[in-house]
């Protein structure tokens, strides 16, 4: 259903420290990121009515709120993966305009790198053998294998090809040489990204997300709220949720993703189309993810994101500037990025963002992509 | 009779009264779907009921093991996986003729896989008593399906 207010903003947004973190809890990271964003927006801890998290703690969100001594109204723990954050927007946006909250914190913070070297938790993760789980579990597929799965496929059935992908790891590098929080920020060529060690065919380690420490947390008002905070409104025009699988054997085409129907949905909830779109944060857990979010949104033909991919597009000077922070391939990603999108997109269209600033970007569309294409939730934003 | 809670060599697989007859199957190098009675649907994984039309009720189905790669993976770095696999393993999803895909492991595959490529089920005893669907491309050369 179409809508023409404004009447929902991102007011506040912002991330914790990054990167290399091997003395502090995750918990520590919603703080930092929670109080970084509550403090962009000129807001206070009392302000807050919904807290909206997931991925950390007992009965998620309590335990967090309980650490940071919040006291909500209302509370979300959607968790369908890394775009779990996309969807908690759509049901903040759906809460403010019920009246049932005029602030609510969306946050995030996980030790995903320091967990991996202390050994509290393994890379690929497994999530048990009972129900229909027993059928897949068994046969060792793991989560980057999946992915491999759906990027053989696409190259079988449109012909794109290994270079296309690893164009993409290159110009996250791109970016993330022009952004001082990023990782990883040396130049990457496409020789580079083929000659890193193949983890699951086709994808080269260089094609993988990096794995993080760190978090983020935005905060959505409603208008009258906006008008108080310290920056222009960032509004949320509309959003979208689709998912699709658990089991790889349940998906019917491993080149459509749930990013078809949570594209749709978004744009028709804001009344645009993809031609209105300044500026695009897309899930990179993997150079396939991205590719296949492009075309499903609609940003190019199916079957024409390799050769969209190669021409320049998505660098800054192109028609399509895409994953502005260098991504989750280069900036960070501590298993759940989907926060990650929604401040890069805030920040682009707060004209916040210095060398990588996308010039004039008045329109964002964020774009989550959760499990292994099990689910996915787009987010179009805009200023005034 | 009793049902077996656990499987053999895989320790997270919790069988159930109705997946018990699945994986019984299996030992005896049968691969079984679950079929409609009412609007004919072949669904796998197996279920009690057909989630396409809600009817409560399925019967098991034997197939034929003849499917073809919908595609693959070579896994080369080990990732928390089965204790049976060693790197380098190829899986795949196989659509079998019936209808229905599955996921699963290619046995010892000589060449690099083919989408497409015609391939067989090959029951492989992975731990004692347990058995898996693993798949075999069928070498044309020697009269497999074209």
């Amino acid at each position: 259903m179409r809508r023409e207010e404004r009447d929902v903003a991102i007011v506040g947004a912002a991330l914790s420290d990054l990167g290399r973190l091997d003395d502090v809890a995750a918990h520590d990271l919603h703080f930092q990121a929670t109080s970084r964003a509550l403090d962009d927006a000129g807001l206070g801890k009392v302000d807050v009515d919904g807290f909206f998290s997931c991925g950390l703690g007992t009965l998620a969100p309590i335990e967090i709120c309980e650490y940071l001594d919040i006291r909500p109204t209302i509370v979300n723990s959607t968790m369908v993966g890394g775009s779990s954050w996309e969807f908690m927007v759509l049901d903040a946006m759906s809460a403010i305009r019920a009246g049932q909250a005029s602030v609510i914190v969306l946050s995030y913070g996980s030790t995903l790198r320091s967990d991996l070297r202390k050994g509290v938790r393994p890379s690929n993760l497994a999530f048990g053998g009972a129900g229909p789980l027993q059928f897949d579990e068994p046969f060792g597929h793991t989560l980057i294998s999946k992915y491999a799965m759906a990027a053989r496929r696409h190259m079988w059935q449109y012909g794109t090809t290994e270079e296309q992908l690893a164009s993409i790891s290159c110009v996250a590098r791109e970016y993330a040489s022009l952004n001082p929080g990023a990782y990883y920020r040396e130049p990457l060529s496409v020789d580079d990204v083929l000659q890193s060690p193949m983890v699951a065919d086709p994808l080269t380690k260089l094609q993988c997300c990096i794995r993080s420490d760190g978090g983020g947390a935005i905060v959505l008002a409603d208008a009258e709220t906006a008008r108080r905070c310290r920056k222009e409104p960032v509004w949320v025009l509309g959003a979208g949720q689709a998912v699709s699988h658990v089991s790889m054997s349940e998906w019917d085409d491993f080149c459509l993703t749930p990013a078809v129907e949570s594209g749709r949905r978004a744009f028709e909830h804001a009344g645009l189309k993809p031609a209105d779109v300044d500026v695009v944060q897309l899930y990179d857990s993997f150079t396939i993810t991205v590719l296949l979010a492009l075309e499903n949104l609609g940003f190019c033909s199916p079957g024409e994101g390799g050769a969209f991919v190669e021409s320049g597009s998505l660098g800054l000077g192109g028609a399509l500037p895409t994953n502005t922070d260098g991504g989750g391939l280069s900036h960070a990603h501590p298993g759940h990025r989907g926060i990650f999108l929604l401040v890069e997109a805030t920040r682009q269209l707060r004209d916040e963002c210095g060398p990588r600033q996308v010039r004039d970007a008045a329109v964002a569309c964020v774009s989550g992509m959760g499990g292994w294409f099990s689910s996915s939730g787009t987010v179009l934003l805009g200023r005034d | 009779m009793e049902v077996a809670p656990q499987v053999s060599g895989l320790p997270s697989i919790v069988i159930d009264g109705h997946s018990e007859h699945w994986w019984r199957a299996a030992a005896r190098g049968s691969l079984l779907v679950t079929e409609c009675p009412d609007c004919g649907i072949l669904t796998y994984p197996p279920r009690r009921f057909c989630p396409t039309c809600w009817c409560p009720a399925t019967a098991w189905k034997r197939c034929t093991g003849n499917g073809y790669v919908y595609s693959w993976s070579v896994v080369r770095q080990r990732d928390n996986c089965p204790a049976y696999l060693e790197v380098p393993y190829v899986v795949a999803m196989v659509d079998l003729i019936e209808g229905p895909r599955l996921a699963t492991v290619l046995y010892d595959p000589r060449t690099e896989p083919q989408i497409g490529a015609p391939c067989q089920v090959r029951f492989v005893e992975v731990a004692e008593g347990t058995h898996l669907p693993f798949f075999e491309i069928i070498d044309v050369k020697h009269g497999g399906v074209s």
